[in-house]
């Protein structure tokens, strides 16, 4: 639509200010992070002396480097498991007419509206009888079921909009399902699987609530349980809290500045299939 | 929503399943049945002696007590240098969480801090610590400490079997700023409550912040139990954290003490914003010379001395001439817990019993707390503000005027206590409402 | 290749096909083997998910610490969470927070949206994008100690209104009775609102631009425009916005439980911090269980009839 210049300009100050707004925490972090610890930093101001080494002190109190190879291997773990499950899942849920899909369908999404706290407890129980507790792989399991409602979902609108053509032009050419699935759809799927692949590593590593309860070894859990280590029962250091929320922050920000073009790639595909 | 005949049987399907397992009852991890005082059957003989074979225990505690937990298992593998420790800290927040859970496990630390020490021990988690207590003749400790580590029967502390000891202990009381105290024209730290309110009524006058009070994370709670410890009494406070039947905070005493704290409150003697300042920011604004008084414990010393060179440390202001009363309360009580290897626990008690030896306590007070048991008083730098601290502790101890946090009396009670006080401070609710709204908490989640 | 010569060629195929008859028996077998595919996406939702859900109902019905024996009570925790005043309070609260969750998020997200059809300097478009989407990329937990500090009263929100002459406005809002929630809003307002404009921005682009050509050509104003052709192109793009900010809302914890763990008072409390202290602080399984029956319950009901509102073609 061609809107002229007028028409343009409060548009154009509002998306600036959301920007303004979007940032603003973050650079009062920065500023804080960087003045003397120990002190409390008033409001935003750059300080006259900035010091940079709190980053380093942070990291060295917190022990972050066991919870950046922790974080690494949940997700490691649990992002490629958790895609192919739910592209699985999609591709039956949005291609093939399951018997009873609808129902499936139904039990999922209402685990999407399922808050974490309704099952943390009985997890617990649940893995220490399954020897599980205390260990990575018990938290990858529990991080992966607890995706797959999002994950199912999201496949699944991605297969329903493919043309059910394809599938049985390919099973007359004596393609069964599975191939059928490995060599086209799923290269077809891609831009899906990768904006959700970017989610789930997001969310894998900002798990808090379910590392904690489920490893009692801070070592063995996310970089999220490093901001806890701050703060101590007498006393906070509000400069170090910053520096170190920034450096558990850094990772997330750096892959999805990366990645932030397929992303939003997926989110606009529809445009080409109008 | 079109639901097909399929999906409808589904759902119905799904519910009925639901419903058929809500039957049976929910299974614990098997720790413990309920049993009060359980003690260890198949232990080893109780012995001092470790002999030379290689042990190796593990430790669990607060990640805030790291540095001195350190300090002292360096020590003591010094000493017994066949016994290796390991350690395991949860952040400080969460270890209150998870530790009935981590004392319940099948394979729990070998020394673990203790929070709510009377329903763990009645829980049957907990090792009887009664022989080693004979062995080493902890039954001398003065009593008011004994007295925190002693469990009875029916899970009510004070009195009983011994199930723990504390690595050194926390005590409380004023902070000053001197130098607002010289310019205010106030010769020393008032000693008594009437002193204290003068002497805050001056700093308002003057425009000064009489209290530093961080209310966000229930800050205020520590003056008034100042001022609760005089009105009601040590005795009567320590059975209501001990949970002793009966107990109630709920008195005409008890009112007395809120309707002083209401009237400070209303007449400003405490920071405007104390709701919306945490126990950090109240700190840092005190020691960047906001407010006359900051109301805490030794816990502060090292990040105040850090940054304010006048100030000073006194013990809370006596209701009554000759009364000395604060809150003092174990920095970690370690327990041993009851599913702990058998062959570890004669070198875990050794452990415990060197919490007493003048070495653990002089790295107590070097780390800015009180140290464990009793005996010569470690040293500390002559003028620094550790030194203050220091003596009031002894003098505390002499006097046995050692009072349990009200926040300890049970797992849940700070959550009602916190909410309280900011009502109170943000006037929505009267004084007369505050202390039987604890006392409903703390009967409920006791099951009265 | 398009979809529509995709479609064209595959339809050729399969009039064939249905010619040969065999395709009944493969999608036949498409209904049954289909659930090869389904199953292991199933196993790993219902043993983490489901079967956990299904054991918080069991200790709903009970009294229960966590680790001894459990009493049984019946309905009597479900009675408790309904006729409490504070659990209904904090339900209110969870509620009002849907203002700043949803509500404001999705309008201005539309404003901004709408108002920006296409932006010219790309460079603009990416950081834009990247920038507004940042706030969904942190950990709440992070995202709430920001804002805690910068909400104290020597923060950055009162040097902004002292700034710009508002200086009578500043206040610990965090630790004000009347203020705190809105404040707690305001976070939840910073972590959805880009979220919501890029995904309406994108939702945008998605609209047949000949639509607005016609529109256009038809005399329509902005206004008009908007409402007629803008909004209902909209539609799926707001409800998603919508479902998943409410849900937010309504389960929120992180934000609360960082920034002010229900206080002051229990002006900020919502149900997933108190099903959190009740099962862990207060060790009342039973009763956190039931409370977070009765919250899944609510979302459910709040949630699906907006589905059929949004998803309605």
């Amino acid at each position: 639509m061609q809107t002229n210049v007028r028409e343009r300009i409060p548009g154009l100050i509002l998306l600036i200010l959301a920007m303004i707004f979007s940032i603003f925490p973050l650079l009062s972090m920065l500023s804080a992070a960087l003045q003397p610890q120990g002190s409390l930093p008033l409001g935003i101001s750059w300080p006259s002396d900035p010091q940079w080494h709190n980053f380093v002190d942070a990291w060295r109190v917190a022990e972050v480097t066991p919870l950046l190879v922790s974080s690494v291997i949940l997700v490691i773990g649990v992002v490629p498991i958790a895609a192919l499950c739910a592209t699985m899942a999609g591709f039956a849920l949005g291609q093939l007419k399951v018997l009873g899909g609808s129902v499936v369908l139904l039990v999922l999404i209402f685990g999407l509206t399922l808050p974490k706290e309704a099952t943390i407890v009985p997890l617990y129980y649940q893995l220490q009888s399954m020897g599980l507790i205390n260990t990575r792989l018990g938290l990858i399991v529990v991080l992966i079921g607890t995706f797959m409602p999002f994950a199912a979902y999201w496949m699944r609108a991605h297969f329903i909009t493919m043309p059910k053509e394809l599938s049985e032009a390919s099973a007359i050419d004596g393609a069964n399902r599975w191939q059928d699935f490995t060599r086209i759809q799923v290269p077809l799927a891609v831009p899906a699987i990768s904006s959700m692949c970017l989610l789930l590593f997001l969310w894998t590593w900002n798990t808090f609530l379910q590392a904690i309860v489920l490893i009692d070894d801070p070592s063995q859990r996310t970089m999220a349980g490093a901001l806890q280590n701050f703060v101590g029962q007498y006393t906070t250091d509000v400069v170090l809290l910053n520096a170190g929320s920034l450096l558990i922050m850094a990772p997330t920000i750096l892959v999805f500045l990366l990645f932030q073009r397929h992303f939003v790639k997926a989110l606009i595909s529809g445009a080409v299939k109008g | 929503m079109r639901t097909s005949r399929i999906t409808r049987l589904g759902l119905g399907g799904v519910l009925a399943g639901v419903l058929a397992l809500t039957a049976c009852a929910p299974t614990g991890s098997g720790g413990g049945t309920g049993s009060s005082g359980a003690g260890d059957g198949d232990a080893p003989e109780v012995s001092t002696e470790l002999g030379d074979e290689p042990v190796e225990l593990v430790l669990y505690d607060g990640a805030g007590l790291k540095t001195i937990d350190d300090a002292l298992i360096a020590a003591f593998q010094d000493e017994f240098p066949n016994v290796t420790i390991t350690t395991r800290f949860d952040p400080d927040n969460v270890q209150a969480q998870n530790a009935p859970r981590v004392l319940s496990s099948e394979d729990p630390p070998d020394l673990a801090r203790i929070n709510s020490l009377g329903s763990t021990a009645h829980n049957g988690l907990l090792t009887n610590l009664d022989p080693w207590a004979e062995a080493y003749g902890w039954t001398d400790l003065p009593s008011g400490q004994l007295a925190m580590y002693t469990v009875d029967e029916d899970g009510v502390r004070g009195t009983g079997s011994q199930f723990s000891l504390a690595s050194g202990f926390v005590t409380t009381g004023l902070y000053v700023n001197t130098d607002l105290m010289a310019q205010l024209g106030i010769d020393a730290p008032p000693t008594t409550v009437a002193e204290w309110e003068e002497q805050l009524a001056t700093a308002k006058a003057a425009g000064v912040t009489g209290i530093m009070a961080g209310n966000a994370t229930g800050g205020g709670l520590t003056t008034l139990q100042f001022l609760l410890n005089g009105h009601v009494g040590a005795d009567a406070i320590n059975q209501w954290v001990y949970n002793a039947p009966d107990a109630t905070i709920a008195t005409p005493e008890g009112d007395e003490a809120v309707a002083t704290l209401d009237e400070w409150i209303r007449a400003g003697y405490f920071n405007d914003d104390a709701n919306g300042t945490d126990a950090a920011g109240a700190l840092a604004r005190f020691a960047s010379g906001d407010g006359l008084f900051f109301a805490s414990g030794n816990w502060d010393a090292s990040g105040i001395a850090g940054q304010m060179d006048d100030v000073t440390f006194a013990a809370p202001p006596a209701l009554t001439e000759g009364q000395f009363l604060a809150m003092s309360d174990p920095v970690s009580n370690f327990g041993i817990p009851a599913k702990a290897k058998a062959e570890n626990k004669n070198a875990a008690a050794a452990f415990l019993n060197f919490l007493l030896s003048d070495e653990a306590r002089q790295i107590l007070v070097d780390n800015g707390f009180a140290p464990s048991g009793e005996g010569a008083a470690p040293t500390t730098e002559p003028g620094s503000l550790n030194e203050a601290v220091q003596a009031s502790f002894v003098a505390l101890v002499e006097a046995d005027g050692q009072v349990q946090f009200i926040q300890n009396a049970t797992p849940g009670i700070t959550q009602t206590q916190n909410q309280e006080i900011q009502n109170l401070f943000g006037g929505k609710s009267s004084p007369t409402d505050v202390l039987p709204a604890i006392q409903k908490a703390y009967e409920e989640e006791l099951g009265r | 290749m398009t979809t529509t010569e995709l479609n064209a060629a595959a339809s050729g195929r399969a009039l064939t096909a249905r010619g040969r008859g065999g395709r009944r028996s493969a999608s036949e077998r498409g209904r049954l083997s289909g659930w090869l595919f389904l199953l292991p996406a199933l196993v790993f939702y219902g043993l983490f998910v489901l079967w956990p859900l299904f054991a918080t109902v069991q200790y709903s019905f009970f009294d229960w610490d966590g680790y001894t024996t459990a009493t049984p009570v019946g309905l009597g925790n479900y009675v408790r969470v309904l006729t409490d005043p504070q659990l209904i309070s904090s339900v209110g609260h969870s509620f009002f927070l849907m203002i700043f969750f949803t509500i404001i998020p999705v309008v201005l997200g539309l404003v901004i949206a709408a108002l920006i059809q296409e932006i010219r300097l790309k460079g603009l478009a990416t950081t834009a994008r990247t920038l507004l989407f940042l706030p969904q990329i942190i950990p709440g937990a992070a995202a709430a100690i920001a804002w805690v500090w910068m909400l104290s009263s020597t923060g950055a929100v009162n040097q902004l209104l002292s700034g710009i002459g508002l200086g009578g406005l500043t206040r610990a809002w965090l630790g004000d009775f009347t203020w705190a929630l809105p404040a707690v809003g305001l976070i939840g307002l910073w972590l959805n609102l880009g979220f919501c404009t890029i995904l309406l921005m994108a939702g945008i682009g998605k609209i047949d631009l000949a639509i607005y050509e016609a529109a256009k050509l038809d005399g329509a104003g902005f206004f008009q425009t908007f409402r007629s052709v803008t909004l209902p192109g909209l539609r799926q793009e707001i409800g998603v916005c919508v479902t998943m900010t409410m849900i937010a809302a309504l389960a929120s914890f992180d934000v609360v439980y960082m920034s002010t763990r229900g206080g002051p008072g229990t002006s900020t409390m919502v149900p997933g911090v108190q099903i959190f202290q009740l099962a862990f602080t207060e060790s009342r399984v039973g009763l956190a269980s039931a409370l977070a029956i009765v919250l899944t319950v609510l979302i459910v009901v709040v949630i699906v009839p907006l589905q059929r509102l949004f998803q309605e073609k």
